[in-house]
């Protein structure tokens, strides 16, 4: 479970201070598909990266399984992210110099006890999920938006992540690839009972969530 | 992890075509000097063999003898003036290649020993009287150094070095035996300690020194027995260790005033040592210092490369932390690439640089190549881990969230 208890980030500069959220408040339960909207700027992908792990709350604080964070050493919250989440950007965030089975495996490198053999196996398992077995050897210049998006779930879910975090995933994508993500993302979900944090600003893709987050200026609406 | 960096490397080896054409140059020139400065190291580590403290080398200048009738018979007037100068303790006149030079004196045919042949360009060969073993300190091992009594000697008296006597005899005994030097028929009198007269970044030569009292007026058949450059006569005086500051210019003036003017020159051979030692390292050390500060400027391509890749490559560093890279692996991640980038030009260094001693290209020994290949190779890999230390300390800094955010 994340809980999310008078969540505050506040970016300082040396003139201007900027509250990008105000004591949000929040649970999502194991199993749970929650999309967060809002209009841009409003503090959604804050709130994501605060829950990746990926920035540090200048207020309140992340609970995810029990854990909370605070004294985390860099190498102990990079574990932490590398076993429990997975992210998935509007921007793929490939690395086009590597093929497709390469940019699967990354997370995998990254973790104990796993040898290049079963990182493979992993890689192309994820693939299949995604149907993209048979681009392995692509590189991401060779894909089209859909396909990359789909590289970029298969290397979210590689390592078994027990929750996705999607920063806006059909944010570049046209509306049929965007429905194609979208089921991939519901069939983790229900299949794996994968908690699902989604960032959109489709209305009709968010009613197919279990529940709907809205902020504005930084703070939560409902 | 190193796998995937060189895929990336080949994918992007156009880009890095010019820095390994760098770095595998650089790796050739220090593999050079490095042989270089290795093989005077290893040189220097066989004992000299001969002593060169209190020891002068002595000659008269000719043109400052008037009358040249009687030159040869002056000249050994001088000769016994200065063996009785107070604080000479020794005088010896020999024929050889200058010491502390890079000549050689060879004889002209291969020295023989019944079926045993040694090539003529393997001896060093000297000519040298009865005190010359007193006055260098070379060592006997073996018998005895040449003597007055070997006057009615029907063998030229000979005595070799321990090199030349393991290849001429082995194990088996060497006084006694006669060996064969350009037709003539040499007696072996002794056996002396390796020595290495050309200097201590040198080995020592298998050498053979005969007898000849007379310096000066070599016979003909042994003039016609020796090759060389950079030979002559030499004299060289041996004194007690505490001498006057004016030694040097009163001998120089009492032999002028008691031969019509004569000019002797007087060379101490520890300042001859001096200037050879600085000889020999001075250009090495120039040269290394000029290849240091080419490869200094690769290094500084290198840090701008990286710097500029860092700058680049932010999303993708965001990225590698997101999915669970620490800041350890990303500090690893592009050192590790520099490292796989060094390797990958240091490889056919390595393959090139082999083939100096399968090809024995500059005579040094294959310990010597060994040495350097591995030596340049640490010094590159050092120099260019240093060099990406501060732009991998700044990759770590970024901030995953931040980085993520840019295209």
């Amino acid at each position: 479970m994340i809980i999310l208890k008078d969540l505050e980030k506040v970016y300082t500069t040396d003139e201007i201070e900027t509250q990008a959220l105000t004591r949000i408040n929040l649970e999502v339960k194991n199993g749970e598909f929650l999309s967060v909207m809002g209009p841009s700027g409003c503090g959604k992908s804050t709130l994501l990266n605060m829950i990746g792990l990926l920035d540090v709350p200048t207020g309140g604080m992340v609970d995810i399984d029990g854990n909370h964070f605070d004294g985390w050493s860099d190498k102990a919250l990079a574990a932490f992210r590398n076993e429990k989440l997975g992210f998935i950007f509007q921007s793929f965030h490939l690395i086009n110099d590597l093929p497709v089975i390469d940019n699967v495996e990354l997370p995998l490198l990254y973790r104990k006890g796993i040898s290049g053999k079963q990182r493979r196996t992993m890689a192309m398992e994820a693939l299949e999920r995604v149907g993209l077995s048979t681009r392995t050897r692509h590189y991401p210049t060779q894909l089209s938006g859909g396909q990359k998006q789909r590289v970029a779930i298969a290397r979210a879910v590689v390592g078994r992540p027990e929750i996705i975090l999607a920063d806006e995933p059909t944010g570049n994508l046209d509306s049929k690839m965007g429905e194609n993500i979208i089921g991939i993302l519901e069939k983790l979900n229900k299949e794996e009972k994968t908690t699902v944090i989604m960032v959109t600003h489709d209305e009709n893709l968010s009613k197919r969530t279990d529940r709907v987050v809205h902020l504005f200026d930084g703070m939560q609406v409902n | 992890m190193n796998l995937t960096i060189l895929k990336r490397l080949f994918a992007r080896r156009n880009s890095r075509i010019v820095l390994l054409v760098e770095l595998l140059l650089s790796y050739l020139a220090f593999f050079l000097i490095i042989s270089f400065m290795v093989k005077q190291v290893q040189n220097s580590k066989y004992p000299l063999g001969f002593e060169y403290e209190n020891i002068y080398k002595i000659s008269v200048d000719e043109s400052t003898v008037t009358d040249q009738d009687s030159f040869e018979q002056e000249i050994r007037e001088i000769m016994e003036f200065i063996r009785n100068y107070p604080g000479v303790t020794e005088l010896s006149k020999f024929f050889s290649s200058f010491f502390f030079s890079k000549g050689y004196m060879y004889p002209v045919m291969p020295l023989k020993w019944g079926d045993v042949s040694v090539p003529d360009d393997q001896v060093n060969e000297m000519m040298a009287d009865d005190d010359f073993s007193r006055a260098t300190g070379i060592e006997l091992t073996e018998g005895r150094w040449f003597e007055p009594g070997d006057n009615a000697s029907a063998n030229r008296p000979a005595v070799v070095s321990q090199q030349l006597r393991t290849l001429l005899f082995g194990n088996g005994n060497a006084l006694g035996e006669i060996v064969n030097w350009c037709g003539q028929q040499c007696k072996v009198v002794g056996v002396c300690r390796d020595f290495k007269h050309k200097g201590d970044y040198t080995r020592p030569e298998a050498t053979l020194i005969i007898r000849q009292v007379d310096v000066e007026d070599l016979p003909y058949e042994t003039s016609i027995c020796m090759s060389g450059s950079y030979i002559g006569q030499s004299v060289f005086l041996r004194t007690t260790g505490s001498l006057p500051e004016t030694f040097e210019p009163d001998l120089i003036a009492q032999v002028a005033n008691r031969y019509n003017g004569i000019v002797l020159t007087i060379q101490s051979m520890e300042e001859t040592h001096a200037r050879y030692v600085r000889n020999t390292w001075l250009p090495l050390v120039a040269i290394f210092l000029v290849i240091l500060a080419l490869f200094l400027n690769v290094l500084f391509g290198m840090f701008g490369v990286m710097w500029y890749n860092i700058t680049l490559r932010r999303s993708e560093i965001g990225l590698r932390m997101a999915v669970g890279a620490n800041k350890g692996h990303i500090y690893r991640q592009f050192v590790g690439e520099m490292v796989v980038l060094t390797t990958v030009a240091v490889i056919p260094g390595l393959i090139l640089a082999a083939q100096a001693p399968i090809l024995d290209l500059f005579r040094m020994g294959t310990r010597v190549y060994i040495i350097s290949m591995a030596l340049a190779a640490v010094v590159i890999y050092i120099l260019v881990t240093t060099c990406v230390l501060l732009p991998s300390a700044r990759a770590t800094k970024i901030l995953p969230a931040v980085a993520l955010h840019e295209e």
